[in-house]
């Protein structure tokens, strides 16, 4: 059993080492509370049990149907919050009727006029302009990028102590080719003034609570000198389709490699300004430590001590790997070589190598990487594997990015659930094969 | 709206709608004003508590500019039964349905309470006795003491 496991779980005072590391899958004991296959109540309470992290890869939760979706994870029905199963992570493109849907405000758009629609640029320009959808069709060269979008609160569920906030599994992400436009291109037909600092967004979606609250209008900014802004895109197409509304139509902003808390949907007004955003989504919300792995104690932060914060959108989403195949809904048979398969991704750059662990990250070997979409797109990866006798497995996957960036052995903790990305584990039971 | 309306009375047994209307009021310093005009409809929900209701309205069947995929189904979770439990239903789903509060781990009381006061700062319009009424039920309900 890797030491770093062991030394960081002292840290919590709760629950025994032991205890954890069973919780979390990374000890070859035997417990109780995993080894049975949980009915839909049981996995239910577990799933949001104070105890523990969720052992599931999804949130355990119904599905809902939804307008142009198949049925997905509800999370919450209004404003709409949906996850995507596991099985869909098979594929380096994830289906339109698939893909996760997030809204932090519930006045979501049921239909939009495009003689009526417009995308505004206003504020801090010398040319402020308005574009039809027509314009943004027909005036700009098409660009496409694929690119990953993951919530920032992905796997929020994996925290413990447990945060508040959506309890997602690993399914709050999804790969999608985005066609559209350049956002440079639309600035500079509105042309800039020299002392704008950030650009603001802002979709039709909108809340019930007073104009002028956090919770009527979802605002977001990036900065005028992030790199960032040469790569981002205004998407009407997704997978070379018209984006579904619940995924933003009729226009979305992409910023790769960021959390998909940037990627605002029906974007309408795209501001120049001359002063920083100090609105709540910017200020307050969305905020992560400034440490390494963006990761601060608990004990520390129940005595109040208090830690430097950075908004979201000024790292890139760190790297990630997943284990989709075996998915530890079934026994495997001993001697029968199998194709354990995941995906990788990183905010910072291609994905250089996946590892992968059978016996809970004691030892790794190299995996084999699928076909190359992009930088910002899911790598598929697979290893063939052969179980050599009966018994209990945790296998393990861990990325390494081509900044040199990897994945902790270890657990980060944050107030806000943000940024996950510690090593996935699978737990598996290899039967007799005769 | 009326093609909206036609459609999901077809759909639908059980049916209500909350309806947002596009207002936009005055500019704040913080956020600044939308353009006063209508570019579509927003918030439009229907009840479906079966879960097994295919909620989606055949879209326009026409070559017009309006793209519509009707009222989205509510399939709300309900609140833990517990003192004042309709004074939580009532204020906090002007904003979002109770699915959201029931779908948390049982948290501590202070988290609860930090939760609720987030939903102030947020814009929630709750006078400050009904808050406490609503942290209070929160705690006994919603917490690692609660014996449900």
């Amino acid at each position: 059993m890797n030491k770093d496991f062991l030394s960081y779980f002292s840290h919590f005072p709760v629950i025994s080492r032991r205890e954890w590391l069973k919780l979390f899958g990374l000890s070859t004991l035997s417990t109780l509370s995993l080894q049975k296959s949980f009915g839909g109540e049981e996995a239910r309470k577990t799933h949001l049990d104070i105890s523990s992290p969720s052992p599931f890869w999804t949130s355990q939760n119904p599905f809902a149907y939804e307008p142009q979706k198949l049925p997905l994870i509800r999370l919450n029905d209004r404003p709409i919050v949906l996850e995507t199963p596991r099985e869909f992570f098979e594929f380096s493109f994830t289906p339109n009727a698939a893909f996760y849907v997030r809204y932090h405000l519930d006045c979501i758009p049921n239909s939009i006029d495009l003689s009526k629609w417009r995308l505004f640029l206003q504020g801090n320009f010398l040319n402020p302009v308005s574009f039809s959808f027509a314009d943004l069709l027909t005036r700009f060269e098409p660009v496409s990028i694929v690119a990953v979008n993951q919530c920032s609160g992905n796997s929020r569920s994996r925290f413990y102590p447990r945060v508040p906030g959506a309890q997602w599994g690993n399914g709050a992400m999804g790969n999608a080719k985005w066609t559209g436009v350049r956002l440079m291109d639309v600035l500079n037909k509105a042309k800039m003034k020299e002392n704008t600092v950030q650009i603001q967004f802002q979709g039709f979606d909108y809340g019930r609570s007073p104009e002028g609250t956090p919770a009527h209008s979802f605002i977001k900014s990036l900065d005028r000198d992030d790199p960032i802004l040469e790569e981002t895109i205004l998407a009407y197409a997704m997978n070379d389709e018209p984006l579904p509304l619940l995924n933003g139509f009729p226009l979305r902003l992409v910023v790769p490699g960021k959390f998909a808390t940037y990627w605002i949907k029906h974007l309408t007004w795209i501001r120049a300004l001359d002063s920083l955003d100090t609105n709540f989504w910017m200020k307050t919300a969305y905020r992560i430590p400034k440490n390494r792995h963006n990761s601060v104690s608990f004990e520390d932060y129940q005595k109040g001590v208090s830690f430097e914060t950075i908004p979201i959108g000024a790292i890139q989403m760190p790297v990630r790997s997943f284990i989709i195949q075996p998915a530890g809904d079934s026994k495997l048979i001993e001697k029968m070589p199998v194709q354990v398969k995941g995906i990788a991704f990183s905010g910072y750059g291609a994905v250089a190598k996946v590892e992968f662990s059978s016996d809970g990250g004691n030892h790794w070997q190299d995996t084999t990487l699928g076909k190359d979409l992009g930088k910002y797109s899911f790598r598929n990866w697979h290893i063939f594997w052969t179980p050599k006798k009966a018994g209990e497995y945790i296998l393990a996957s861990r990325a390494w990015d081509e900044k040199g960036n990897t994945q902790p052995l270890t657990p980060i903790w944050n107030p806000g659930g943000y940024c996950w990305n510690t090593v996935e584990t699978q737990r598996i039971w290899v039967g007799k094969n005769s | 709206m009326s093609m909206l309306r036609k459609a999901s009375n077809f759909f639908f047994y059980f049916f209500f709608i909350i309806f947002a209307s596009m207002s936009f009021a005055q500019s704040s310093s913080e956020f600044p004003s939308n353009e006063p005009m209508e570019i579509g409809e927003a918030g439009l929900y229907t009840l479906d508590s079966t879960g097994l209701i295919f909620p989606f309205v055949a879209y326009p069947q026409d070559a017009s500019s309006v793209y519509s995929v009707g009222a989205y189904p509510l399939t709300t979770e309900p609140l833990p039964m517990g003192e004042r439990q309709e004074i939580v239903q009532s204020f906090c789903s002007m904003c979002h349905s109770t699915t959201v509060i029931s779908l948390q781990p049982k948290f501590s009381g202070q988290v609860w309470r930090h939760e609720v006061e987030k939903m102030k700062l947020l814009g929630a319009q709750i006078p400050d006795d009904m808050i406490t009424h609503i942290i209070d039920y929160l705690e006994k309900n919603c917490s690692v003491k609660s014996k449900n």
